[in-house]
Order: structure tokens, then C-alpha cells, then sequence
């Protein structure tokens, strides 16, 4: 069985002015109702600005197994104040275009760093990264010992490393990377699309595998919120 | 109850090095038409998702036979709409089968599925159309979605249904008159896959899930 757990990140596409909306719930309205029906407290949330769907509210929890997850959002969703608050809010208009839950478990080759917290004033991104099918965990290895190492150097911090459970496009990692600001990160990637060891690495493993292990990525640039800016590594054992 | 839903790429459409079914497995079809081919779809059903995870350390969940490429793994929960369509059938021999996944209004799944068990399913069932399973996403990328898997005698019934819903008065009356209340429709995007069983992996009436 998985030992770590499972993580739940869930991708809230607004419908168009309803984001400062929703903010107001999750800031004030829905923590209360969460402990009641033993959701744990989010890891983080965070506002996305850039990606393939704006304006969408990000946040991520983290659940000891899946069961428990599934038993307590029926909790949530049977709660009538729940149900109240929701028509307050909305006031019989919808603020949802569509969400995405995804199941994320720990990438193998995931070691949390377990000093200092990410910056929270900078800039996070979050990254769907395709792996190649039948070798899903030698690239899980190559992407973080080779790319995310690489980016690390230039001033990445990587908070997360998830291996896609449930979602499209499987298998895909996950990654979630905090940044001081976007010229370092955008000369991160820079220095990443050049870097030796890296383009070393995509040919070894097209003479090993046929193709390279790191396919392409989804890319969601995101701001974290005041009221859910997380507090380091996106791991519940390590200290925040 | 928990349905998994696995579509992706396979190597090869045919079934050999296929592994034998494993009890959890409600079917398993190649992709004929509407998705990628060679493709496959695997419906796994659960009555924990803890016992997903056995299956997977076990190596006994059907994706561990390494034939799937690229894919997606949802997980879907029974929908009202399947109770109120559902029907006690055999299904056909050498059926055609269909998986219709389709995006639905946030906020209205109830009344998608209200409509679907009371008024669509229905009209297809009176063309042929023997329904099998339908399903509402609960984890999974694009919520909220709608998945039906629909048995037809063979691929004529199943052109000539669709093309009379197509022009059929009493469907269109009723998505008009949803648009013209809800300023919006209530069914949004749909994909279409056309299906054939898998040797050994075609499922049962109502996927064996009794009444």
C-alpha cells in the first residue's frame, strides 16, 4: 500500500469576475466547514495567471488514503450550511466554469528538501510534465536528478514532485517549483534548454529508450494567496 | 461502488499478451472509432479505492499487463440516470459498443442526469440501444462529466439511432428550451468512442451491478 499518502489537487476554472468571490470562501467562509467534515487544511492555494485555463483558483490537500478522502467530502457536501452558504455566495449564479481533481501520489524520486521555507512573495509554477509510457519511473528519476536538479542550480526551489494517479495525459509528473521572481526563473529555463548534462541525457536515453524520457509540459504560473501561501516543502511530515 | 475508467494508447489493437481478466475488471474494449488507435478502454470497478491500490502493489490491476501507452485514469461513481434507464437485458453477441463522455453545466448535474435517464436514454433505448452503464466523474480532470456506455446489435443501428436523434423533435425541444432557461447548455462537449470487446473482457448487463 502507499505508505505516504495521496495528495489532491484541485483546479477551480472561474467563470469571469466570481475569482475575488471564491477567495472570500476559502479565506473565511469554508474552513470551519472543512474541520467539521475532517478535510484537512489545504497545503496551499494559490491564483493562476498564466496557463492553459485563467483565471483559476489552485489549491492542493493531502489524504492518508483515498477512501478517507471520498468519505469526507461526502461529509462536506451532506452538511446544509454548507448548502446555505453556497447559495449566499453564489447568489443563484454559477462562479464555476469546470474544475479538475486530480490524484497525485509522491514521485519516487521525490527527497524534499527539508531547509528553509519557499519564498512567499515570489512566483510558483506549476508543471505537468509527460513522461514516457513503459519507462514512468526511470523518467521520474532522469527529471529530477537531471532537469529539476539543473533548475535548482539557477535558483528553483522545488516544493513538490508528484507522480500523476488520476487525471489525462498519464504518466505525467507533477511539479510544483517556487521562485524569487520571474527574470530568474525564465533564465532558469534558459539555462536549462542549454545546459550539456541535459542534452547528454535526452540522447542517452533516445539510444535507450527510443525516445526521451521528458516529454513536453503544461505550464501554470501561479501567485500564492495571502490567507494559503504554503509554508515549505508541499509534504505533510516535513516542518512547514 | 467505484468505476475506474482507463482510456489511453495501446501498442498494438489486438489482444494478444493481453493479461488474463482480473476479477475487478467490469470490461475491456479496443478502440474501433472516435479516439486514438490503437487505443484501448478498461472499466474497473471497486467497492474501496484502498483495494485499487492492493491491486496495483499486487500487480494485478489491469493496466499492469504494460500494453497501455499514454492515458487517462478517472474515477467515476454510478449516475441516477443509469437507475432510471436501466433495463434487465442480455447484451448482443459481437455487440457495438459506445462510450459517450460528456462535459455538463457546473452546478446541474442533477438535472443532466435527470434528463438523461428520462428523456435520452430512453429515445435510445426505443432505437436498439441497450445501456449498460452511466456514469458522473468524481476524480478526474474536466468535472463535471457524464460517461455512458451504450451495447448496439451492430454499427447500422447505431448510425440510423444517432442520425434520427439527430433531427428528433422532442430531444432538440427539450435542449432549446434548456438554453433558453439556463442561457447556457445544460450538455457541452462530447467525445464518441465506438468499441469492441476485448476476448474474454466483454461485460455483463448492467456491468453485473444488480438492481
Amino acid at each position: 500500500m502507499n505508505q505516504q499518502g495521496f495528495w489532491e489537487l484541485r483546479l477551480y476554472e472561474m467563470l469571469p469576475r466570481r475569482l475575488p468571490d471564491m477567495h472570500h470562501q476559502f479565506a473565511r467562509e469554508v474552513p470551519p466547514l472543512f474541520q467539521r467534515a475532517g478535510i484537512p487544511a489545504p497545503l496551499a492555494f494559490w491564483d493562476c495567471f498564466a496557463g492553459p485555463m485563467t483565471a483559476t483558483l489552485v489549491y492542493m490537500l493531502h489524504w492518508a488514503s483515498l477512501d478517507e478522502r471520498m468519505a469526507a467530502w461526502g461529509r462536506f457536501y451532506a452538511d446544509p450550511q454548507w448548502w446555505k452558504q453556497y447559495e449566499d455566495a453564489h447568489g443563484g449564479e454559477q462562479m464555476l466554469e469546470r474544475s479538475h481533481v486530480l490524484i497525485l501520489r509522491s514521485s519516487p524520486a521525490w527527497q524534499p528538501a527539508t531547509s528553509g521555507p519557499p519564498p512567499q512573495a515570489g512566483l510558483h509554477e506549476l508543471r505537468m510534465i509527460d513522461l514516457l509510457p513503459q519507462a514512468a519511473g526511470a523518467a521520474h528519476q532522469a527529471l529530477a536528478r537531471v532537469d529539476l536538479a539543473c533548475i535548482t542550480a539557477h535558483g528553483a526551489q522545488i516544493l513538490g514532485l508528484f507522480d500523476l494517479v488520476a487525471g489525462q495525459q498519464l504518466p505525467r509528473a507533477v511539479a510544483v517549483i517556487a521562485w524569487p521572481d520571474i527574470a530568474t526563473r525564465d533564465a532558469a529555463w534558459a539555462a536549462h534548454a542549454a545546459d550539456a548534462s541535459v542534452q547528454a541525457a535526452r540522447a542517452n536515453e533516445r539510444q535507450a529508450h527510443s525516445a526521451p524520457l521528458i516529454g513536453h509540459a503544461d505550464t501554470f504560473l501561479l501567485r500564492p494567496t495571502a490567507y494559503g501561501a504554503p509554508q515549505g516543502p508541499l509534504h505533510p511530515g516535513l516542518p512547514g | 461502488m467505484y468505476f475506474e475508467l482507463i482510456q489511453g494508447e495501446a501498442e498494438t489493437a489486438s489482444a494478444n499478451g493481453l493479461a488474463p481478466r482480473p476479477a475487478a475488471c467490469a470490461g475491456g474494449w479496443q478502440v474501433t472509432a472516435g479516439g486514438p488507435v490503437p487505443g484501448i478502454v478498461l472499466l474497473q470497478r471497486w467497492v474501496r479505492l484502498d483495494d485499487r491500490e492492493a491491486a496495483i502493489a499486487a500487480g494485478t490491476h489491469s493496466f499492469c499487463n504494460g500494453r497501455l501507452g499514454r492515458h487517462e485514469v478517472a474515477i467515476y461513481g454510478a449516475s441516477p440516470a443509469w437507475k432510471a434507464a436501466r433495463q434487465e437485458l442480455t447484451l448482443p453477441d459481437r455487440a457495438v459498443y459506445e462510450l459517450r463522455i460528456q462535459r455538463v453545466l457546473n452546478g446541474y448535474t442533477a438535472e443532466a442526469a435527470r434528463v438523461m435517464g428520462e428523456s435520452t436514454l430512453p429515445l435510445l433505448q426505443a432505437m436498439g440501444a441497450q445501456v449498460v452503464g452511466v456514469f458522473d466523474l468524481l476524480l478526474g480532470a474536466h468535472r463535471p462529466r457524464m460517461a455512458t456506455f451504450l451495447a448496439w446489435p451492430d454499427f447500422a443501428a447505431q448510425q440510423e439511432a444517432w442520425a434520427r436523434l439527430d433531427v428528433e423533435p422532442r430531444f432538440w425541444r427539450r435542449r432549446d428550451e434548456e438554453r433558453t432557461r439556463l442561457h447556457r447548455r445544460l450538455f457541452g462537449d462530447e467525445q464518441t468512442l465506438l468499441l469492441a470487446a476485448l476476448p474474454g473482457y466483454a461485460p455483463r448487463a448492467n456491468f453485473g451491478v444488480g438492481a
